[in-house]
This record gives C-alpha cells, sequence and structure tokens, in this order.
C-alpha cells in the first residue's frame, strides 16, 4: 500500500518504497522541491511506486522532481529508474563517477546488442543515457547530469524567508572507489574470442552513492548498497575518515545493503547519527539468505531508537498463478517463491515550522523491525458460535 | 518471438530470406533453434541435414560467414536434435532465467515465464541436474532456459519431463568490442557529464 495523503509545504519527508524490483527514497526537501533515489517497480501492478505515489499526493514530477539519483547500476536499486528520468523532465540525473567511464558505457552497449527476450541486465542505465542524450543543457529541457564523488555538493536551495535551506551532497565514492571500480569494470569487459558471451558479474556495490541530505537544521543519511570497505579508502571506512564528513547527526538513517553485515559499521551510527536515529530500509529477499535477517535486526534495532522496514524479508505467501508455476518447475527447482510480494511504503515527515518530532506512517506490509510480530490470530470456533446462536 | 527466429532459422535451412546469415546470427541463442526442433518436426528434419551437412562438410552458407560463431551455433543445435526424448515431448510451458547466485551445488534464479503472464519467481536449482557442458555456463547474470512438458509413453499414458538448458553464445569479436568502445565514448561526448 503507498499511503496517499499530502505533504504540506513546510514539511520534510523521507519516504522509502519497497520491495519489488527495486527500492527507491522519495524526499520532499520543503516548499515543493522533492528529488528521488533510486527506484522500484510494484510487480503486481507493473506500477512504478514513486510515480504512482507522486500520482496519489498531487504532485506532479516535471514540475516538483530536482533530482533523480541512480546509486549504483543493480536491478534492486534501479529497477524503472528510466520511467522516473522520462517523466521527471527538469530533474538533473546523477549516478556514480565509475557509471560514467568508457567500459561502463561499453558494456551497456554490449548488453544491448544482445538480444533478448526478458532480461537484460543494464536496460535501465542504457534507456536513461539515450533519454539524456535529448535533454543538453541549454535546451529547453536542459538538464545537468553528474557525477557523484565524495563530498560533491549535488543541489542546494540556498534559505529565502519562509524557506530553509536545503542540501544533498554525496557521501561516497571515494576517489579509491573509482579506482577500484573502474579496475572492476576493465575487469568485467569480455576480450575477443571469450566464450561464454555473457556478462560473468554485475559492477560492484563500490559504485555505490551514499547521500547526506539536509534541510535546515535536520539531517539525513542515505546508505544506499554502500558497504563497510574494501579496505580503508572505500566504503564507509573512507567516509568515516574524511575530515570533511557532515559534522551535524542525522536523525534519519536509511541502512546500506538491506541490513547486511557487510555494510554494517558502527561508527556510522556512533558519528553520523544522532542517539534517537530512526532506521529506515527495505528487505532483499533474492537469496537463500534474506536480508534482513533476525541477526541483522538484532543489531540494527540495538543501534537505532527505532526502525522501521517497508515489509517483512521473509518470503511472502505464494499467489496462485505461482503456486501453479512450483508445481510446474517442481521436477528440477526447490525453494520457488515470489520475490517481490508487495510494495510497501514507510513514510517519515517532520515539519520545519514547528519542529520534530519525525510522525511515522506505514502503509501495508511496512512495520516496525524491533517489534515481535504479532501472535497468530486464535481460530474461530465456529460450531460453538453456531451453537450460541441456537441457543439464542 | 521463439517461432519468428524459428522461422527465420526455417529460413536459411532452405535458402530463403533476405539475409538468411544475420537472421541466424541475430537469434544467438541455440534454445530458439532447439524450440524450432521440438515445434516443427517436418522443417526440422530439412534443418537438420542442413545443420549436420555444415558441420560435416565444412562448406555450405553457415560455413562461408561467422564460422566459428556458427558452428557453434550449429553444434549444440545437432546436440539437442540427436537426443532422443527430446524429439516426442510436447512443451507445455517455459521460462527465461537469469542466474542471480552461484553456491557450490546449487544456484538461485530468477524466473519469467515465457507461456503465461505469471508474475517473475526466483526458484532455486541443484547443479546435479544440469548437463556436465552446461556446468561451466553456470555464472551470474547467465541465461537460460526452463521446458516443462510431457512425453508420450504408450499405452495412453505420458510421463512429465523438464529441461534446464543454459543459453550457448558465441565468442566476442575484437570488431565487436572496439566498436562497442567507440559508440561509448560517441555517446558520452554527447551526454557531457559534468
Amino acid at each position: 500500500v503507498i499511503l496517499a495523503d499530502r505533504v504540506d509545504p513546510s514539511e520534510f519527508e523521507i519516504s522509502i518504497l519497497g520491495p519489488g524490483v527495486g527500492e527507491c527514497i522519495v524526499v520532499h526537501l520543503g516548499g515543493g522541491d522533492w528529488i528521488v533515489v533510486d527506484s522500484c517497480v510494484d510487480q503486481a501492478s507493473r506500477q512504478n511506486a514513486a510515480l504512482k505515489y507522486f500520482q496519489q499526493i498531487g504532485v506532479d514530477p516535471a514540475e516538483s522532481v530536482r533530482l533523480v539519483v541512480a546509486t549504483h547500476a543493480h536491478d534492486d536499486h534501479v529497477s524503472g529508474i528510466s520511467d522516473i528520468v522520462l517523466e521527471a523532465q527538469s530533474a538533473d540525473f546523477v549516478c556514480p563517477a565509475a557509471s560514467t567511464e568508457p567500459e561502463f558505457v561499453a558494456l551497456l552497449e554490449l548488453d544491448a546488442g544482445l538480444l533478448e527476450t526478458r532480461h537484460r541486465i543494464y536496460s535501465e542505465f542504457q534507456r536513461v543515457f539515450h533519454l539524456l542524450e535529448d535533454r543538453k543543457p541549454g535546451t529547453y529541457y536542459g538538464v545537468r547530469r553528474k557525477r557523484a564523488v565524495a563530498d560533491r555538493l549535488l543541489w542546494s536551495r540556498p534559505a529565502q524567508p519562509g524557506w530553509q535551506r536545503a542540501a544533498v551532497t554525496a557521501l561516497s565514492p571515494s576517489d579509491h572507489a573509482i579506482d577500484l571500480s573502474l579496475r572492476t569494470l576493465r575487469f568485467l569487459m569480455p576480450k575477443a574470442g571469450s566464450s561464454p558471451r555473457q556478462f560473468a558479474s554485475r559492477d560492484p556495490n563500490t559504485f555505490a552513492v551514499a547521500l547526506w541530505i539536509e534541510v535546515g537544521d535536520v539531517s539525513a543519511l542515505l546508505g544506499s548498497d554502500l558497504l563497510k570497505g574494501p579496505g580503508p579508502s572505500c566504503g564507509w571506512n573512507a567516509i568515516l575518515a574524511n575530515p570533511q564528513r557532515p559534522t551535524s547527526d542525522a536523525s534519519v538513517y536509511k541502512v546500506p545493503h538491506h541490513g547486511a553485515p557487510n555494510a554494517h559499521h558502527e561508527g556510522v551510527w556512533t558519528s553520523l547519527c544522532a542517539d534517537d536515529v530512526i532506521a529506515i530500509l527495505a528487505p532483499y529477499r533474492a537469496g537463500r539468505q534474506r536480508r534482513p535477517s533476525l541477526a541483522d535486526a538484532k543489531v540494527i534495532c540495538s543501534l537505532a531508537e527505532q526502525a522501521y522496514i517497508t515489509a517483512p524479508s521473509s518470503t511472502p505467501p505464494l499467489g496462485s498463478a505461482s503456486r501453479a508455476q512450483r508445481w510446474k518447475l517442481s521436477d528440477v527447482a526447490s525453494g520457488v517463491r515470489e520475490r517481490e510480494g508487495p510494495t510497501g511504503h514507510v513514510r517519515l515527515r517532520y515539519s520545519l515550522d514547528r519542529g520534530g518530532p519525525w510522525r511515522v506512517a506505514l502503509g501495508r506490509p511496512a512495520g516496525s523491525l524491533c517489534e515481535d510480530p504479532p501472535p497468530p490470530r486464535p481460530r474461530k470456533r465456529r460450531r460453538r458460535r453456531h451453537q450460541k446462536g441456537r441457543q439464542a | 518471438v521463439s517461432q519468428i527466429h524459428a522461422t527465420n532459422i526455417g529460413e536459411v535451412a532452405t535458402g530463403f530470406g533476405p539475409d538468411p546469415l544475420s537472421s541466424v546470427w541475430e537469434t544467438e541463442s541455440t534454445s530458439l533453434a532447439v524450440a524450432y526442433f521440438n515445434e516443427f518436426s517436418e522443417p526440422s528434419s530439412r534443418l537438420k541435414t542442413f545443420v549436420e551437412q555444415s558441420v560435416s562438410s565444412g562448406s555450405g552458407r553457415l560455413q562461408d560467414v561467422h564460422d566459428a560463431r556458427i558452428n557453434s551455433i550449429a553444434q549444440a543445435a545437432l546436440h539437442r536434435v540427436t537426443t532422443p526424448d527430446v524429439s516426442t515431448a510436447v512443451i507445455k510451458d517455459r521460462w527465461e532465467g537469469v542466474v542471480e547466485q552461484v553456491a557450490k551445488d546449487h544456484f538461485v534464479a530468477r524466473l519469467i515465464s515465457l507461456t503465461e503472464d505469471a508474475p517473475p519467481i526466483v526458484a532455486e536449482f541443484d547443479r546435479e541436474i544440469l548437463n556436465p557442458d552446461d556446468e561451466e555456463l553456470v555464472v551470474v547474470g547467465s541465461r537460460f532456459y526452463v521446458n516443462t512438458g510431457f512425453v508420450p509413453t504408450g499405452s495412453n499414458r505420458r510421463r512429465k519431463v523438464s529441461a534446464v538448458r543454459f543459453r550457448r553464445l558465441p565468442p566476442w569479436r575484437a570488431e565487436e568490442l572496439q566498436a562497442a568502445m567507440a559508440r561509448a565514448r560517441k555517446r558520452l561526448d554527447a551526454l557531457e557529464f559534468e
């Protein structure tokens, strides 16, 4: 369920939508300025979650979205992002620095050359680049295209009467992470005569863009899929070692990499987040180990004042069509499940006029990560009620 | 789509079509060729003969251009044609899969039905069920096809059968890679990233 009540211009809002294919964060910076970070497509309705949300709350993305950020080129983050770029005609586009290197774009070209029936790894980025070619700076729909690198200010709005200052800054990737990503891309680039003709692996999470968002005195940290390292000069290690890193504390933290341990850095919680930080995240259900696991959730709940997730990480019940597929595949496959299930919505709103606290609203199946699951409903005792009715 | 591609292959087999070699090349998938064999029994015998001749004689239209690539398609297709069980199988359902995770004994893949408008699913496959030839193809991002159906076993009975086959693609050519890199540079120039 995607919530539908409108936002007040004086409210700072952070919404996380997922799962679908992907997760998406929609941020209202006050004054009608929006940014979209990554993208998500609901698998049941096949609708883009962010665009559906905008439609429901009466926001025109063509007029109001200032920035679209693709944090990295993985399906579970950028699925449907080209639709957002298509609609958000005046928004600047931001992607990781390494994805604007010839090696990455050549991979897009090679991927597009593989005639596919359905799947394609990089098709979203390919379409985004096609769309942007028609929106050159200086034209009517001219938008800026920016590489995200650590410490780069991506968008800002100065303080004006009635409007607070707002800024969006990239915290990653570091210079060393960009070098590593390029090396990986060169490795991924196929060699002449090599076979099989498919990409052996995907680009790494070293690419990922973590964002720091400030509106007035309130800050939020969006962790994308940024990992702890590798090494001291990449990932969260590099951000924490950077003397230029933000000095205020985030009151909202989008937990990176769906709560996986390889993205967990205790220093992020202690050095970049407020004591009463609210953690938000979306689950990842594709692998045998779904995220967040119970252990991951325990760690997050021990560090956050409150934590909310857009859906449980457990597999949703199979629909009838999927049950039929499971039966048909039973000779060759096991563990058949629907990866996405219905898209949930965690929405946080903060009044910039009156101050905190953040007001939390949840759209099913979103819920608190830290509360015990509700006890099973007692089974209805139909016979007894029936007998009661007879007696009456 | 598979029928269109299969028709292209049929055109090659019978010598029709404006640019038969590129048609074959554009299919890039032996699975589609296999689908052709499975579904069109009469033309498949002609195609089988054609492929056999092309492979064995080292000459003929398929051999003239892109011989290494066409050979790899032809060899794989021939292998399937000469597999006895498949020829009588009736395929009822098909999925296209993409490998998402690989472990020592299994892999996890995302599947999309090619025969029904069903939601995408994730499933786990034991590597034991694969053809030995397919083992090296199990890497993240590789595509495969799952066919399920039945085989008549006589006396009005039939047996449920399933097959998993990885997509085989011919090797990359240096010219393709160079052309992709040139297009990439041109595109980046046009995009003018700050």
